[in-house]
């Protein structure tokens, strides 16, 4: 089916095909991040758009993401006692998305996109206080206008956790822009755990062996309650200490970054 | 007993703007200024970030651009797709082609595109595509390469070693090629760019300027890959099936994933391009206003309330004038006589765009010989 409502070219529009390129200089900087096994810097800036009631803009290495929050705005037809809310993520036009073998709809989130809302809306949720807003609807838009390069051909899943893991660490920070009332700020921690217990941080395609990759999601000043859990890898084998160890290791990450937004915090609202 | 007391509300600017823009409009120029603080000629400053990001990070961008006007931010990336002309002697006679946009707007709802934005991107369409900015024959696919696998050198590999050759660059070799039909035919390029505004506070008009201005500085930046068949595409044949699963009556599009385009960077080629340098899209809003009213010489009393209306309607000084890039929602809503005008250094126009929207304060010549003038003055001094 053509889409009438976009110019989208002409009918016979042949997609090329794009070679895969194996650049080493990509390589050699994820191997500076991994050797120093810590979190690479990054760049916040909160209320950058105007007609949003609140957004944020992170940047890490190459990932770019923006968030959006509109809301609470009032909604039509019969009154609900707790406001509702709506997660969109969506990669710009030109990404071309991982892990994605179809042609993505210009409709509608592809499989990835739905993957990804779900994960911060399940986050989100517990987090907003949804009872302070009847009769209205929070919509959370996330653009994610980069991408890290190597995230295009890895087929791992570390990156796409990876991604998850800013993508909530910028909606946070959206949020106390918007001034929704929330119970704490989410941030994050996104390891991989190695069949021989290596603890490791950061994306890296080349590994090979079999391991697991975790992001969890906590309220750091709550008592470190857990808002989300994401799982990717070979799970049947996965011991309780094992599980401990990797709770364990992103909360230290998550606290680290958390430390981090609320010098952010302290400093610029 | 307190008598109830009808208390005068007051409202913020920002509010009355959207509840009552006309009056919101009419008090901002009584005191002088537009509702955004603006002069009434002064355009909004933009800033063209000079970044290739982008592109670096992305194999499919070839060109990208990002605009930032205020707060509005417009991320601006052309990639490439490939259409086999059948009917070369039809295509022939089209000298020039245009550029397939697709601009969208965060407003914090998704669905199908709205009207602005399909205003949007047909008007860039026809615009490009009128103003004769790019030669068909610019984005024509000449020396199509073919990639051989050296299978004798390293035969025990998997992935053996891919060597490209092309007509023009490889000409000793190439004449011992065997050239399949596949490759006798003929194809071009074709440029989708893909427009994303962020925080919009500019009028339509106002967009479409940066939008124009975020495309043009795309083109100027551009240059197109080689592209490349497969040799062992070329060899096998496919025999499309008809499945359960698709609706795809008839063929199944047998060009899939056969045209490569080669990322090297050495091999690109910038696009030639009818461009005149300074070429720059400005827009204005023709408008009434009462500048200050004429103290009514006779105050007499005896006169009657009409005859004292009918007075303060001659006292009244009314003046035409033109407002520079409209912005906000007072502007946008409550001024409706618009003009865009298309202009570039060499001092000729691209594109004129006039609507009389209102009856009571329309476009006359001088309105429109003044916008000519500021826009050609703007040409000079920003025009890419």
């Amino acid at each position: 089916m053509s889409d009438r409502r976009r110019l989208t070219g002409p009918a016979n529009l042949i997609k090329p095909n794009i070679p895969e390129i194996v650049s080493n200089i990509d390589n050699k900087n994820q191997e500076n991040t991994n050797s120093t096994s810590s979190i690479p810097s990054f760049f916040i800036k909160h209320a950058i758009i105007n007609n949003a009631n609140g957004s944020a803009y992170l940047e890490i290495n190459n990932t770019i993401i923006e968030v959006s929050i509109f809301g609470p705005r009032p909604i039509r037809g019969s009154f609900i006692e707790r406001g509702s809310l709506s997660v969109e993520c969506k990669f710009l036009n030109h990404i071309i998305q991982p892990m994605q073998d179809s042609e993505p709809s210009k409709t509608g989130m592809s499989n990835i996109e739905h993957r990804l809302s779900s994960y911060l809306e399940s986050c989100i949720l517990p987090c907003i206080l949804l009872e302070k807003y009847p009769k209205s609807t929070i919509d959370i838009q996330v653009s994610i206008i980069s991408i890290d390069k190597s995230m295009v051909n890895s087929k791992s899943n570390s990156s796409l956790l990876w991604l998850m893991n800013w993508i909530v660490i910028c909606t946070s920070i959206a949020l106390i822009d918007s001034k929704i009332e929330i119970k704490d700020v989410i941030s994050s921690g996104q390891i991989k755990l190695t069949r021989n217990g290596k603890i490791k941080i950061g994306i890296e395609d080349d590994e090979v062996e079999e391991c697991i990759d975790a992001l969890i999601s906590f309220m750091n000043l709550r008592n470190d309650e857990i808002v989300g859990i994401w799982l990717e890898g070979n799970q049947s084998n996965l011991t309780e200490s094992e599980m401990s160890l990797i709770i364990d290791e992103c909360n230290k990450m998550s606290k680290i970054i958390r430390a981090n937004m609320n010098s952010y915090l302290i400093n610029n609202i | 007993m307190s008598e109830a007391e009808l208390q005068q509300v007051k409202f913020p600017p920002e509010i009355l703007d959207r509840i009552a823009p006309d009056i919101s409009l009419k008090r901002h120029f009584a005191i002088g200024v537009r509702p955004n603080l603006r002069n009434f000629t002064e355009f909004k400053p933009i800033e063209i970030a000079n970044s290739s990001q982008l592109q670096e990070s992305n194999n499919n961008v070839i060109s990208s651009s990002i605009i930032k006007s205020g707060s509005t931010t417009i991320i601006n990336t052309i990639t490439l797709g490939i259409i086999e002309n059948i009917n070369p002697n039809e295509e022939k006679k089209k000298k020039f082609t245009t550029i397939y946009p697709n601009v969208e707007i965060l407003r914090g709802r998704s669905g199908a595109p709205t009207d602005e934005e399909m205003i949007l991107s047909q008007n860039l369409y026809e615009t490009i595509y009128k103003s004769k900015i790019i030669p068909s024959e610019s984005l024509k696919i000449n020396n199509l390469g073919i990639s051989i696998n050296n299978e004798e050198e390293e035969e025990k590999e998997k992935d053996a070693k891919q060597e490209i050759l092309y007509p023009d660059l490889n000409s000793n070799e190439w004449q011992y090629i065997n050239l399949s039909n596949q490759y006798n035919k003929s194809y071009s390029f074709i440029l989708l760019s893909s427009i994303k505004v962020y925080s919009k506070s500019q009028s339509t008009n106002s967009l479409f300027d940066l939008c124009y201005l975020s495309i043009i500085n795309c083109l100027k930046n551009l240059k197109l890959p080689r592209c490349y068949i497969n040799e062992s595409n070329l060899l096998s044949t496919k025999i499309s099936i008809r499945s359960r699963k698709s609706n795809v009556r008839g063929l199944i599009n047998t060009n899939n994933n056969k045209l490569n385009l080669n990322l090297d960077l050495n091999r690109t080629e910038k696009i030639k391009l009818n461009l005149t340098d300074g070429l720059i899209s400005s827009n204005y809003g023709v408008v009434d206003i009462i500048k200050k009213e004429k103290e009514s010489e006779s105050e007499n009393e005896n006169e009657n309330e009409n005859e004292n209306e009918k007075n303060n309607e001659k006292n009244k000084l009314i003046e035409t004038i033109l407002l520079c890039d409209l912005e906000g929602e007072a502007e946008e809503t409550s001024i409706l006589s618009r003009l865009t005008v298309i202009t570039n250094k060499k001092g000729t126009m691209n594109k004129i765009s006039l609507i009389n929207g209102d009856l009571n304060s329309e476009i006359t010549f001088d309105i429109l010989k003044k916008a000519i003038e500021i826009s050609q003055k703007r040409s000079l001094q920003q025009g890419v």
